[in-house]
This record gives structure tokens, C-alpha cells and sequence, in this order.
């Protein structure tokens, strides 16, 4: 399974991704309050912070789902910050949710070629089941890596909440995206599927795949991770490996101060 | 289970296909091949809302106005000396266009706004029939609408067998459409828009199609329709006949290949049968109508579907089976 | 001139908004949008006209006959027999099923009662006041009073009575009202109870300036929809601003413009509104999926 990605070496060439001054305001509340952050090629970037310091909202705003009230994002130095989920989907960022979105009616192979059809081409081409069989070849794949053959043609609505989670990454990356952000894959999830998980983001990074990951799992983080920033009240309070991050007071005081 | 249904409805297919193939030639002329040929052309305008509404999800009171398109669209052109079959063209090219039109506004609103906009433009649209008099004949309508001349066929065999062989291709097209990505797709905006959206697929596109798609279905139903009944009025086009056209969709089966073309049937032939009630028909059709939706209201079509289990409610799900750790 | 249309744009709004009230109530307290909302306050004018003939000289007894009446058939039996049954079985069903209900209505009234346009006795004084130089009809201000008065009655019921605060838990959260204990059955039925007593006062309130036909509820179910679309669907408040804009704005209009289009005006205004603000006045923009 060899996902689109330089294999330079992280740290190298200009950001995938990108964003400044990032800013969310819902009503009175500040979810984000001016987040700067880049993400270069091939590296592991990890978002940690305490519950409701804004991880979340960040990918929304970087993904799409929401406009930021302030701020600007770039992806591989185009400005994207105003455009659609779907426009940044076909420039290669592909993302998974906390609670896996997927189409329930659906089955898991079925839920896979959606989520990899619209990259190959315009939208007639999908009158004309443009690159299928390349599609159903590279679905069929996914399903292997990610141990999901046996439920193939099982509504996906069906699956557990660990499978969906597995889907919910395979529709990700059946775009074969060029930044895959993760929003806590690991969570609600047994120790076992948990660890399958963390086999397969590690197998992407080493491959080469950009990653931006949100976990509230230290030890994963701190295993998978090249970089950590640290999220509080919506604010950026510590950048580095995570090492240094680990002993940040200033991180520390944010988790205890809860 | 499986084998036995899909026997049966492809048995079932096979004969409703060659009853209407053979049936009318040996019929004609009659009431009942009007009936028939009138249930075929609601059959396309059916097959189109439930593109846009079933499909699509795409909530379209209006639709009748699209078939008006395509009925003007014939009865002015013919009046200025054209044929069917450009004048037919033309209609369905309008009504596509109108379609496209009115779905981009509607992608900035949702459900019940949406409702009213598509209702809003069939209002609109049955005040221009009525009042532009020097374009459409007014109340009046216009007559004399031309129909398409197959050579050596009396017309209305002709008529039902061009009908006939429009709704097979309809039916055909559908089915394609379902199977293509674009209706995988268009299934899986249904099912969750903003997941739909983060994989990649053009939200604005897809539903500005399925209304497009519709539309155009309908327009073409509307030409046929008028050269059916050979004039034009308003009447056929308003909201009530949306309305209609929606209760056909609802009743035939949202959703469902099959729907259209049975809620068409009931909806059409119905009427006919209870014709000799006089004036307790349209209340016997009511309740009768009202006791189908309550018995089911997934319609016809999800009375003959396999049963699919449903969807297991939130919290009551499966536990995690052991997945093996790949060593990678 | 200008005073006098809108003291009756108002009170035509005002009408308005009590049925565009009962939408939006049953919208946000069963998910149902009612198309048969019209046509029940046509069932309510034909409901006391004939109790109006079989008892001759009591007219305040069949009006008030013809309010219990609305309550049980158009209140409580619609909501067993037809909501009921179809209430999470899909939008569509039930909305298809109120629109024949309407037509039921409609075609009962047509063969049952009269095809013909009949007078309705006026219940509310007439007359003209003068103030300030301007001609106001009474019977206007009283409406606009009646309408006034049964809204204030409204917002106390669901603001101050048990039953008022668990319509409104119910509006907001029906998993959760059902989770704390709150009958939500018990609440829709409230619902369309108050509902058909609205559409019975409203029936009231217009019968006696218009004829009462058979058909007489197409129109005014259709400008009540807009009205509270106007408002914003889940805006109680949202439906008597909307009730009136419609009202004063179709008055206006028909004042101003000769018959023909005018009805497009006040189709034009709402499609321009909804454009421009989607979740209407006073709506709060809906939750998506």
C-alpha cells in the first residue's frame, strides 16, 4: 500500500499546509483566537490540548467545514481559505471525523469508491464510470490493509464503532491524498483495534503520507509524532518534538489547570 | 429469498412489457389506450421528480411547472408551423435550462425553503400561462398542438407507441443511472452531505443536476402530454397537479426504480375505474389514497423490495472483533 | 387612504399570522407541516354554518359548537388517525396525507354543503371610527384586537402553564423532553388541539368579509405558509410578523396594482427575503442534516 507522498524526508520544500491567524467566533464564545501553523512534507504533526481548546474547530477551518471569521489558509502555497470541502478534498487533503461520517445505506466497498471517484476526473465522467475498474483494484487493496474484506458488503451503518473507524480512514485515503488529517483516531476504540490503527497511520507515515493528527492518547503521540503543538483556550501554547513538549510547563499547567 | 423475488419481478417485467407492447395494437381506437398512454406520460414526469426528490433529495413542489415548459413549449411552436419532434426538442431544452436556473438559487436554502422556492416558481409560472395571452393563449390555451407522425400509423397508435418506446428508454436510462457513480454518488449526498463533500464530490453539481435531470424528464413528459390531448391550458400545470405528480412519487414509492411507474398506474387508472361513483369517486379516492399512505408509507415499491434489516439504533452496536495487528 | 389599508392590512395579517401560528406550533411540536392547515378553517366556517342552520336563533352557541367541533375532528381525531400513524415514517408520507385530507375537506364541503359561495354572520361590530381624519373600520380594530389577545393567550400558555413549558421542551428537544419524562404524545395532541381552535378563530375572524366557499382555504392555507416562512419556521413570534407583512403587503398591493400580477408581489417579496436571509426574520438558522 504505497499512498502518494515525497519520500525527501519530512521538513522539506514548502508547507502542504498552512494557516495564519486563524480565528473562530461563534456567537460570544472564541474557539480559535489567532492560530498560526505549517505542516511540511512527510512530517507527523500532532495536536494535543485539553478538551475544548479548539483541536476540532482547527481541522473544520482547515478542512473547510466551517469558515474561519479571520485568518487565511494555504495548501502547497495556493490560498484556499474560502473554498469548499469538496475543492480542497481534490486537492489532495482527505480528513476522518471523532465520530466516524460515513454513508450508513451504503456498503463498506460502496462507501470506498464514493469517496474515491470524484478524484479521477470531471463530473460527466461519472456518467460514464470513468476508471472504475482502477477504482474497484484500489478498493479492494484498502479493504486488505485495513482488514475490512469479511464486511466488504455490509451496510456500513451495520459495522462496529471500531470498524467504522477503520472505513471512515480507508474513505480518506482512497483519494490517495497529499495531507490526511486525523481527528482522534483512536478514540472509543478497543485496545486491540487501537493498536491495528496505530500500525496503519504509522505504515502511511513511513511511506511517506502527510499527517495532521489530533489524539488525546499520549503515548501514541508522543511515539508517532515529528512535531507537537499544543492547543489552550484556542491559542497555540507550545510548538516542538515532543520531547521538549513533555516537559513544557506551560503545557502541563494547561492539562492540570483543568 | 433473493432468487425467488427477483424471478418473480423479472417474470412480472416480461409480461407487463409485452402486454404493452402487443396490447394497444389490437385495442385501438379506445378510451383505454388514451388512459394507457396518459399513465406512460405521467409514468416519465414521475420518473423525473423522483430523480430529483427520491434520488436527489431535492424538494420539488413546482414540478408541474417544468411540464408546462415542455407543453408551451410545443403548442407555440407548432402554432408557428413546427413539427413535434424539434418543437419536443426545444421543450426539453427549456425546461432543463429552467431547471438548472432554479436549482442554484435553491442550493443556498434548505427543506421547507426550498419547498416554497419550487413552489413560488409554479406559481409564477401558472400566472404567466394564464395572463401572458398573446404568447400562450391565456386561460384559453392553444390548440391545434401538433403530434409526431410516424408514417402509415393512425396517430394515437402512433402517439403510444412513440410514448411507449420514450418511457422504456426513460426506465432504461434510469436504471444506468442508478449503477453509474453519479448515482452512487447522488446516494451518498442522501446519506451524509458533508462527509460527501470532504471525499470530494461537487455538492453544488450534483444537486443542480438532479433537478436539471428532472426537469428535463419533465419537460418531455409535458410535450407528450400536450400532443396527447392536443391543446394546451394552464390547468394540467399548477400547483395541484405538483401536488398530484408528488402524491404519485410518495404513494408509487420514494426512492425506488419501480416507484414512479406504479404510483403513475394507481394514480392514473384509478380515477378511471372509480369514474362511475360520480361524485363519491374523488372521496373514495381520497380515503383510499390516505389508507395506502398509512398502510405504507414507503409506498408501493417497498411493499415488493427485499427487506433490507435496518439500521441498528445508536448505542445498540456490534463490539469490536479481534483485528489482527499487521506488522508493517 | 393610506392609514385605513393599513389598519386592514393588518388585520388581514393578523388572521394570517393565527394560522401561520398554528404551522409553525405544529411544525416545532410534531414535525408536521400541515397542508391542510387552510382548509381546516374552511371546515371550521362550513362546521358553524351548519350548526348555525339546525339551531336558528343561537348563533353564539353554534360558534362556540363549532369551536369544540374543530378541537375534536380537525384537533384530536386528525392527529390520531392520520399524524399519528405516520409521525417518523418519513417527511413526505405525512405531508402527502394532510394534502389529501385538505382535498377531502375541500371536496366534502363542495358536494356535501354547497358548490356556492355562501354569506357568513358577522360576529364583531361594524361601523367606521374617525380619528385624525382617517376612516378605520371597526370591525378591522376589533380583529386586530381579537388576533392580539388570543397570541397574548398563546405566549401565556406556553410560557406560564406546565403544559405550555413541555410543548416548548418538546420543540426543542424531543429525545430529551422524552428522557425526562415529558409525554410527548400527550404534548403533539395538545398541539393540534390548539391548532384547529386557531384555525376555528381565524375562520371566525374572515368568513363573515369574504363568502365562505369550499375553496376558500387554498388561498388562505397558501399565504399562511408563507407567512411563516417569512418568519422563520421556528419562530412563533417570527409567524405574526410574517402573518402581518403578508397581510399589509397584499392590501397594499392590491390597492396599488390591478388584479393580474399582484398576487406575484407578495411571492416576490418572500422569495427576495428567503434569498437574502434563509431562515427568515426571526428564525434561527436549522441545525444542518
Amino acid at each position: 500500500m504505497r499512498p502518494e507522498g515525497d519520500v525527501r524526508g519530512p521538513g522539506t520544500g514548502a508547507p502542504v499546509l498552512e494557516a495564519r491567524g486563524l480565528v473562530k467566533v461563534f456567537s460570544r464564545y472564541r474557539a480559535l483566537d489567532g492560530v498560526d501553523l505549517a505542516v511540511h512534507r512527510g512530517e507527523l504533526l500532532g495536536i494535543i490540548g485539553p478538551n475544548g481548546s479548539g483541536k476540532t474547530t482547527l481541522f473544520h477551518c482547515l478542512s473547510g467545514v466551517l469558515a474561519p471569521s479571520a485568518g487565511r489558509v494555504w495548501m502547497e502555497g495556493v490560498e484556499v481559505t474560502a473554498s469548499p470541502p469538496w475543492h480542497r478534498a481534490r486537492r489532495g487533503m482527505a480528513r476522518t471525523f471523532q465520530i466516524p461520517l460515513l454513508f450508513p445505506r451504503l456498503s463498506v466497498r460502496e462507501n470506498l469508491l464514493v469517496a474515491g471517484q470524484e478524484h479521477r476526473g470531471p463530473l460527466p465522467a461519472r456518467f460514464v464510470q470513468w476508471g472504475e475498474r482502477a477504482l474497484r483494484r484500489q478498493a479492494d487493496e484498502l479493504l486488505a490493509f485495513l482488514g475490512l474484506e469479511e464486511v466488504a458488503q455490509a451496510p456500513a451503518g451495520h459495522l462496529s464503532f471500531g470498524q467504522q473507524k477503520l472505513l471512515d480512514l480507508g474513505m480518506a485515503l482512497m483519494g490517495a491524498p497529499r495531507i490526511l488529517l486525523l481527528d482522534e483516531p483512536l478514540g472509543g476504540v478497543s485496545p486491540a483495534l487501537g493498536s491495528a490503527l496505530l500500525d496503519r497511520i504509522r505504515a502511511l507515515h513511513r511511506g511517506g503520507l502527510t499527517v495532521l493528527l489530533i489524539e488525546h492518547d499520549m503515548d501514541a503521540v508522543m511515539e508517532l509524532c515529528d512535531r507537537v503543538a499544543v492547543l489552550d483556550h484556542g491559542t497555540k501554547i507550545a510548538e516542538g518534538p515532543p520531547a521538549v513538549i513533555q516537559e513544557d510547563p506551560a503545557v502541563l499547567s494547561a492539562y492540570l489547570g483543568e | 429469498m433473493r432468487a425467488r423475488g427477483s424471478a418473480f419481478r423479472t417474470g412480472g417485467l416480461l409480461l407487463v412489457g409485452a402486454g404493452l407492447a402487443l396490447g394497444p395494437a389490437l385495442w385501438h381506437p379506445s378510451y383505454p389506450l388514451y388512459v394507457l398512454t396518459l399513465t406512460l406520460v405521467m409514468g416519465v414526469a414521475a420518473c423525473g421528480l423522483n430523480l430529483t426528490l427520491g434520488y436527489g433529495g431535492q424538494i420539488s413542489l413546482g414540478h408541474a411547472a417544468f411540464m408546462g415548459i415542455g407543453a408551451y413549449a410545443v403548442a407555440i411552436l407548432g402554432k408557428r408551423g413546427g413539427e413535434f419532434w424539434p418543437a419536443w426538442g426545444a421543450g426539453i431544452a427549456l425546461a432543463t435550462a429552467a431547471g438548472i436556473a432554479l436549482g442554484v438559487p435553491c442550493l443556498r436554502v434548505r427543506t421547507h425553503y426550498l419547498a416554497l422556492l419550487t413552489l413560488a416558481f409554479n406559481v409564477i409560472a401558472t400566472l404567466v400561462m394564464v395572463n401572458d395571452e398573446p404568447l400562450t393563449g391565456g386561460p384559453l390555451g392553444i390548440s391545434n398542438v401538433p403530434r409526431p407522425r410516424v408514417p402509415g400509423a393512425p396517430p394515437d397508435l402512433a402517439l403510444y407507441y412513440v410514448t411507449l418506446a420514450v418511457a422504456a428508454a426513460v426506465a432504461a436510462g434510469e436504471r444506468a443511472l442508478r449503477a453509474s457513480q453519479f448515482g452512487r454518488g447522488l446516494v451518498a449526498l442522501r446519506e451524509n452531505e458533508l462527509r460527501a463533500s470532504t471525499v470530494g464530490l461537487s455538492v453544488v453539481a450534483y444537486k443542480v443536476l438532479a433537478f436539471a435531470l428532472g426537469a428535463a424528464l419533465a419537460g418531455a413528459a409535458g410535450g407528450l402530454l400536450a400532443a396527447l390531448t392536443g391543446y394546451v391550458d394552464p390547468t394540467p400545470y399548477t400547483v395541484t397537479q405538483s401536488f398530484w405528480l408528488l402524491l404519485m412519487v410518495v404513494i408509487g414509492g420514494l426512492g425506488h426504480s419501480e416507484g414512479p411507474w406504479l404510483g403513475a398506474a394507481v394514480l392514473t387508472a384509478l380515477p378511471e375505474v372509480l369514474r362511475g361513483a360520480r361524485n363519491l369517486y374523488l372521496v373514495v379516492f381520497s380515503l383510499l389514497s390516505l389508507a395506502l399512505l398509512l398502510m405504507a408509507p414507503g409506498g408501493l415499491a417497498s411493499l415488493l423490495a427485499p427487506r433490507t434489516p435496518p439500521l441498528p439504533r445508536r448505542g445498540a452496536r456490534l463490539p469490536d472483533p479481534e483485528v489482527p495487528s499487521r506488522a508493517s | 387612504m393610506l392609514p385605513q389599508l393599513l389598519v386592514s392590512g393588518i388585520a388581514l395579517g393578523g388572521v394570517y399570522a393565527l394560522v401561520a401560528l398554528g404551522f409553525v406550533l405544529l411544525w416545532q411540536t410534531a414535525r408536521t407541516v400541515n397542508f391542510a392547515q387552510g382548509d381546516f378553517l374552511t371546515a371550521s366556517a362550513v362546521g358553524i354554518l351548519v350548526l348555525s342552520a339546525h339551531l336558528p336563533g343561537l348563533r353564539m352557541v353554534a360558534v362556540l359548537g363549532g369551536f369544540l367541533l374543530a378541537a375534536v375532528v380537525l384537533g384530536a381525531v386528525f392527529h390520531r388517525a392520520v399524524v399519528a400513524p405516520l409521525l417518523g415514517r418519513g417527511f413526505l408520507p405525512l405531508v402527502m396525507a394532510t394534502l389529501i385530507v385538505a382535498g377531502l375537506i375541500r371536496i366534502l364541503a363542495a358536494d356535501f354543503w354547497s358548490p356556492e359561495p355562501q354569506p357568513f354572520p358577522a360576529v364583531l361590530p361594524g361601523g367606521v371610527l374617525h380619528v385624525a381624519g382617517a376612516v378605520l373600520p371597526v370591525r378591522d380594530l376589533w380583529t386586530i384586537g381579537v388576533t392580539a389577545g388570543a397570541v397574548g393567550l398563546l405566549s401565556g400558555l406556553l410560557r406560564w402553564t406546565a403544559l405550555g413549558r413541555a410543548m416548548r421542551a418538546v420543540a426543542q428537544n424531543r429525545e430529551l423532553a422524552r428522557v425526562l419524562g415529558i409525554d410527548a404524545a400527550r404534548v403533539t395532541l395538545a398541539a393540534f388541539v390548539v391548532n384547529a381552535l386557531l384555525a376555528a378563530l381565524a375562520a371566525v375572524l374572515i368568513a363573515p368579509l369574504y363568502y365562505v366557499t369550499y375553496d376558500m382555504g387554498v388561498e388562505l392555507g397558501l399565504k399562511a405558509f408563507y407567512a411563516a416562512i417569512i418568519g422563520g419556521f421556528n419562530s412563533l413570534p417570527g409567524a405574526v410578523v410574517g402573518g402581518v407583512i403578508v397581510g399589509v403587503v397584499e392590501t397594499l398591493s392590491s390597492a396599488a396594482l390591478a388584479g393580474q400580477y399582484r398576487d406575484a408581489v407578495v411571492l416576490v417579496v418572500l422569495v427576495a427575503l428567503i434569498l437574502w436571509r434563509p431562515q427568515g426574520l426571526l428564525g434561527a438558522p436549522e441545525e444542518e442534516g
